[in-house]
């Protein structure tokens, strides 16, 4: 009888362990994937969704009042922005074989290799927007198959002769640049100059990140961890008005956090000044304005040196 | 005499049931005791002089650094002792379990990025649990920053710009911030394989 007890006891409590472990290796575990090839031109353009910025709380940028033209580079990233499946971009841009291809192409892997390794189809879904957003985020990198966004395809990429290196010759020299003000600000004014939202998001994210305290852009100064981290968001934001790119609700920020936070906007700016609400607090949200007027209006001046202001001084 | 025998080696089952069942005791226990003190932490005040931010993002990570005015429940010093381990650990690409664990600082940048990602995913993983003892909006980067460790121990400070989003870090990293070890991967002191 004793025995008896202790065998009940001991199932019930080897089944909750069972239980628990099987609910752990649930969580942690990515998700199955499974890789269609198939490709499907027609099928490649997403609906159009508030083309171009946000309508909504959108700062005043002031004196400047007309956009300038587009850039070449602009049209790569419009294709990326209006496209349901990347292939059809990759090979877009492999046929154009321009300057941004090989950056863009670049891009694209690199997003596909976190998509399908983020587990995003795991994610609960809060609302239909965002099961939309989802499967948009799936669907963009779902025709291409597992080798195809490795690792060593993204350094293949490199010596890839249907995508030049054009703007990506210009990141490696970005990249290698190291903590040197003066190659700093060069390179940079260059990278101003070609207007690529991908490139300008990145270099100019290394330079906010580079300053620990605080900055100061244009006079106005932006201290803190929260304040920076609005003056990051506020700079994701602004490369796209600034370069004139299509970041509507299709953009693939506003996409990628709708998926994977619930935070649907219908432009990048709302996406991110959201995002800033929620992470910081609503009262960044006038570092994350005042910045992103700022950096609009560097932008479309080419005013490079809107970042080297503290050393001027 | 068979009917001895039979009760000797009904007993000796039921002594493996016993300790099987002993075990996921503890084990049961032992998981859900981790589910509640997770429940139970963010309600305890960490007076000292911890300040959210100094994460293992950049600087380094360490709590209760000099000791400073007492503990503020008994299993403190255990715990931050344990957040310190699973911290310098996390940060280290070896740690990481995926394909990128030998990654080292000489290795080009996309294989480096891709490496920190699978850095910043198994910190993620652990976010939760973080926010629950640190509080909600706090984070185990600081100001944007990750710094991540090589298996040659070179470092190098990645961009936080989406921490929730599919790709979370800038494929670029800080400009200056490389620090190049000596090319040669090493088993992590806790982690083992490089």
């Amino acid at each position: 009888m004793k025995i008896s007890f202790k065998l009940i006891l001991a199932i019930i409590f080897l089944s909750m362990g069972l239980l628990v472990t099987y609910y752990l290796v649930q969580t942690f575990q990515g998700p199955k994937n499974s890789f269609g090839k198939e490709v499907n031109l027609s099928s490649d353009l997403v609906e159009p969704k508030d083309s171009g910025q946000a309508t909504t709380a959108m700062p005043d940028i002031g004196t400047v009042t007309k956009l300038p033209e587009k850039s070449d580079t602009g049209k790569a990233i419009d294709l990326m922005q209006n496209s349901r499946d990347y292939r059809v971009v990759m090979e877009t841009l492999a046929q154009a074989g321009t300057e941004e291809a090989g950056l863009y192409a670049d891009t694209i892997l690199k997003q596909c290799y976190m998509i399908i390794r983020s587990g995003v189809q795991g994610v609960k879904t809060a609302s239909t927007k965002q099961d939309q957003a989802k499967e948009l985020l799936w669907s963009r990198c779902s025709s291409f198959s597992s080798d195809e966004i490795s690792a060593e395809r993204v350094r293949q990429l490199e010596s890839d002769p249907r995508f030049p290196k054009g703007l990506m010759e210009l990141r490696s020299q970005w990249n290698e640049i190291g903590s040197d003000s003066l190659k700093q600000q060069e390179i940079l004014g260059r990278i101003f100059h070609k207007r690529d939202p991908i490139l300008l998001e990145q270099a100019g994210l290394g330079l906010i990140a580079s300053r620990n305290e605080k900055i100061n852009l244009d006079g106005t100064e932006f201290s803190g961890g929260n304040a920076l981290a609005a003056v990051r968001n506020s700079w994701i934001a602004a490369v796209c008005e600034g370069t004139g790119s299509d970041c509507g609700g299709n953009d693939y920020y506003a996409v990628d956090m709708c998926a994977n936070t619930g935070i649907c906007e219908n432009s990048r700016f709302e996406a991110f000044r959201s995002a800033t609400a929620r992470d910081q607090g609503d009262v960044y949200l006038k570092d994350f304005d005042s910045a992103y007027r700022i950096f609009v209006h560097a932008i479309k001046t080419g005013n490079s040196a809107i970042f080297f202001e503290q050393i001027k001084k | 005499m068979n009917k001895i025998k039979l009760n000797a080696k009904s007993k000796s089952y039921g002594n493996v049931i016993e300790r099987a069942g002993g075990t996921a005791l503890v084990l049961a226990f032992w998981l859900f005791s981790m589910q509640a003190s997770a429940q139970i932490l963010p309600v305890v005040t960490i007076t000292d002089n911890f300040a959210y931010g100094g994460g293992f993002g950049v600087d380094g990570f360490e709590f209760n650094r000099g000791g400073g005015a007492g503990t503020a429940f008994s299993g403190y010093p255990l715990m931050m002792g344990f957040l310190n381990f699973k911290s310098t650990s996390l940060e280290d690409v070896r740690c990481t379990g995926e394909a990128s664990q030998g990654t080292t600082s000489h290795a080009d940048p996309n294989t480096r990025w891709m490496a920190a990602e699978a850095v910043f995913r198994v910190i993620k993983q652990s976010l939760n649990t973080w926010q629950k003892i640190f509080g909600s909006g706090t984070t185990p980067w600081h100001d944007g920053k990750l710094r991540v460790v090589y298996a040659d121990g070179g470092s190098e400070i990645w961009l936080v710009t989406s921490p929730g989003m599919s790709a979370a870090l800038v494929p670029s990293s800080m400009p200056g911030s490389l620090k190049l070890g000596d090319g040669i991967p090493k088993p992590h002191h806790v982690c083992g394989k490089s």
